[in-house]
């Protein structure tokens, strides 16, 4: 009991160091927000008191030993220090389909003068949640924070507990958007202090209309900061949303994402998740099948190397009936690094003639890394048809045979078939810039960071037809 | 040109080749026949050096060289080509960028130039022509979606850029239709020349009706039990293999 009790102190001052920070920013720079806010704010300030920093004595977060987040001080950055960042700084990260449509962050704070949406049509609302919590209040405060299951979520709690600001994007009935919208999310260094960002993003597709949406994390400097990010979704009936998930931080910095997604009848959802960065990365993907005849498509590749952890935990919720779902995750693992993949699907009673399929694939590229898998089907319902499995390993000895018959070196022909393990599934994004986009940033990571020999551009057989 | 000695080999510790002698010289078409189970697959994967079977006697001198002691890649980078049974489906890697880095690598080994993009396109829709593929392959990922048919003419597109001076084809005829059979067949007669040869091993007698062979094998059993012109193999055609079966356990028994 003395073992627990000295943990449970230390934890608090952990969570303590926290809602003295979180006193701090309601009593000065959230002062500003309208009571509701303030009301979710505190809410969720008490969940996350109850709650604390998970340790890897709770199941979700076994293989994840978060205390090098816990134990470091971070602080918010003030609005003024994070101006110093210009439109040019930004072109290695702005896709250039989305770049008339990009909202831009700096150390959290949304940047109006970096920011761009002139290619969105009048209809689509799109910029900072902070002024669309004034503008358009009702649909805000209707959705914000309302369907996120706080109490198992501990990172989700600590961000509801700093809400203050992100990105909204509120596409109306039947409205397509013309391009991508790329929400940018860049730390910047600060030699004195680690910085920290609670970005909250609510994105709101309604009946009929569909968005392609980017979100992409990154750092203009490799120094240790810490992101702490929580995205809604709210997918109405007969709507469709392609989202992709880029999390390219410095390799010094720790992220922790949770993404929940409500999906109505009809709709159709298709995410990717690219995990690059970061010492420590965690995903948290939650999809509620809140309808029928919905289609969700789940898809992610993470290559962390050196001594990166990357984890994501997913979880698909069929509730209603007729419903699909196909989910294919695959990991390039090198290094001392490790990747652990959590992915839960859950077929509740009601859910008949539920088809889902989930995959998750890892390239073991080293004794050295490690990787944990844990697919899982809960299944209450009796006429569906599901499957799950996953597999470790290195390459393929056929395979590496067949190249090297063409007078290809070990070393090259390992680069080629890695290239090949990651195309296998970037080939599930729909658009074909946005997969070009990806494609180029696999290829730039493996290159920098994975494979020594030269790396051809991926291709793919689809985008050929 | 190449010359098998006593060759034996084993997969998990199961012997499948016996004792194989073979001796093929420049210029000269061989066709390896015989029933399933019989070694063929094994005889070719063996001379291009697959892992997976272990060398337990014998040896393979090809042009005076230990053919034996080099690695897979060296082999090819030597002139050695197998055209597979089971071509290997490589998502996304182009077949252009794959056929590519062989062709250069085996350029670097002789000590050439490699090719730059534009000399290479040029070589490669050449010889596309000759197995009659459509330049959309150019930049369609290896094999990935190809019918059987078109793996196969693939594989011989491969071999007409790398212009090995020994190809082995490994039932390069199963899963052809009669038109498939005949265009990869005309792709490898065009190829053939007096400084090259070629070992077609197959199961049935058709495809060498396209591609004459000088000498006809017949392996049973890990050995090569009997050897003829290429009216043995309508021989086979005609009576099966179990006479030459029969005829190998007297010799044996």
């Amino acid at each position: 009991m003395a073992q627990s009790e000295r943990e449970i102190m230390q934890l608090g001052d952990d969570v303590q160091r926290y809602l003295a920070d979180q006193s701090a920013f309601e009593n000065n720079g959230a002062s500003k927000s309208p009571a509701w806010l303030k009301d979710i704010r505190s809410a969720a300030r008490g969940k996350f008191t109850q709650t604390g920093f998970p340790t890897i004595k709770h199941e979700d977060w076994r293989f994840t030993n978060i205390s090098p987040i816990t134990k470091t001080s971070f602080h918010r950055v003030a609005e003024n220090d994070s101006k110093s960042v210009a439109r040019t700084d930004l072109a290695k990260f702005i896709i250039p389909e989305a770049s008339k449509s990009v909202l831009v962050f700096v150390n959290g704070h949304f940047r109006k003068d970096l920011s761009d949406m002139s290619a969105l049509p009048k209809s689509v609302s799109a910029g900072s949640l902070a002024e669309f919590a004034h503008l358009e209040e009702k649909v805000v405060r209707d959705r914000l924070n309302k369907e996120i299951p706080l109490n198992i979520l501990p990172f989700a709690a600590l961000n509801g507990a700093f809400l203050y600001d992100g990105a909204f994007v509120h596409v109306p009935e039947k409205i397509k958007t013309p391009s991508p919208i790329q929400l940018l999310y860049l730390s910047t260094e600060d030699k004195d202090r680690r910085p920290v960002a609670y970005p909250r993003n609510l994105l709101l597709v309604d009946r009929g209309a569909s968005a392609t949406v980017v979100e992409t994390y990154a750092s203009l400097a490799e120094g240790v900061y810490f992101t702490n990010a929580v995205t809604e979704a709210f997918i109405e009936e007969e709507s469709a949303v392609d989202y992709i998930k880029v999390q390219n931080e410095s390799e010094k910095a720790y992220h922790v994402g949770t993404m929940q997604v409500q999906q109505r009848s009809r709709s159709r959802f298709t995410a990717f998740s690219l995990a690059l960065g970061s010492a420590i990365a965690r995903n948290d993907l939650n999809i509620v099948i809140d309808g029928e005849q919905c289609e969700t498509m789940l898809d992610g590749l993470y290559i962390p190397a050196n001594d990166q952890l990357v984890d994501h935990h997913t979880f698909i919720d069929h509730t209603r009936p007729n419903c699909s779902s196909r989910e294919i995750f695959k990991g390039i693992v090198a290094g001392n690094s490790r990747s652990v993949f959590n992915g839960k699907i859950f077929v509740r009673q009601a859910a008949q003639k539920t088809d889902s399929k989930q995959t998750n694939k890892n390239l073991l590229l080293s004794d050295a890394a490690i990787v944990d898998t844990k697919p899982q089907l809960e299944i209450f319902a009796d006429d569906v048809k599901c499957t799950h499995g996953a597999t470790v390993g290195g390459l393929d000895a056929a395979s590496l045979f067949y190249v090297k018959s063409r007078g290809i070196s070990e070393d090259a022909a390992r680069a080629l078939l890695t290239v090949g393990f990651a195309g296998e599934v970037t080939n599930y994004i729909n658009d074909e810039h946005l997969r070009k986009y990806v494609d180029s940033l696999v290829i730039e990571r493996l290159r920098e960071k994975v494979v020594k020999a030269a790396l051809p551009e991926i291709v793919h057989s689809s985008s050929q037809e | 040109m190449l010359e098998i000695k006593n060759l034996q080999a084993s997969v998990a510790g199961k012997e499948i080749l016996r004792g194989i002698n073979l001796k093929v010289n420049a210029g000269e078409v061989h066709a390896i026949m015989g029933p399933n189970g019989s070694g063929k697959s094994t005889l070719a994967q063996v001379l291009a050096g697959h892992p997976s079977y272990e060398v337990t006697g014998g040896e393979v001198l090809y042009d005076g060289k230990n053919l034996l002691e080099m690695d897979p890649e060296v082999r090819a980078q030597e002139g050695v080509f197998l055209a597979f049974q089971y071509p290997v489906e490589i998502p996304g890697v182009s077949n252009s960028y794959f056929l590519k880095a062989g062709l250069n690598e085996i350029r670097k080994y002789k000590g050439l130039e490699p090719f730059d993009a534009m000399q290479f396109l040029k070589i490669l829709k050449e010889k596309m022509k000759l197995v009659e593929m459509d330049s959309s392959f150019i930049n369609r990922p290896v094999n990935e979606g190809f019918s059987g048919g078109e793996k196969k003419r693939n594989e011989i597109l491969q071999m007409a850029v790398l212009e090995p001076k020994l190809a082995i084809l490994d039932e390069t005829d199963s899963g052809l239709d009669i038109d498939a059979l005949k265009i990869v067949a005309n792709g490898v007669n065009k190829l053939k020349s007096p400084q090259n040869a070629v070992i077609v091993v197959t199961h049935y007698q058709r495809l060498l009706n396209y591609i004459v062979p000088d000498f006809v094998h017949v392996l049973v059993n890990g050995r090569i039990v009997k050897s003829g012109g290429k009216e043995l193999a309508l021989e086979l055609e005609a009576n099966g293999y179990e006479t030459v079966r029969e005829e190998a356990e007297t010799v044996a028994g």
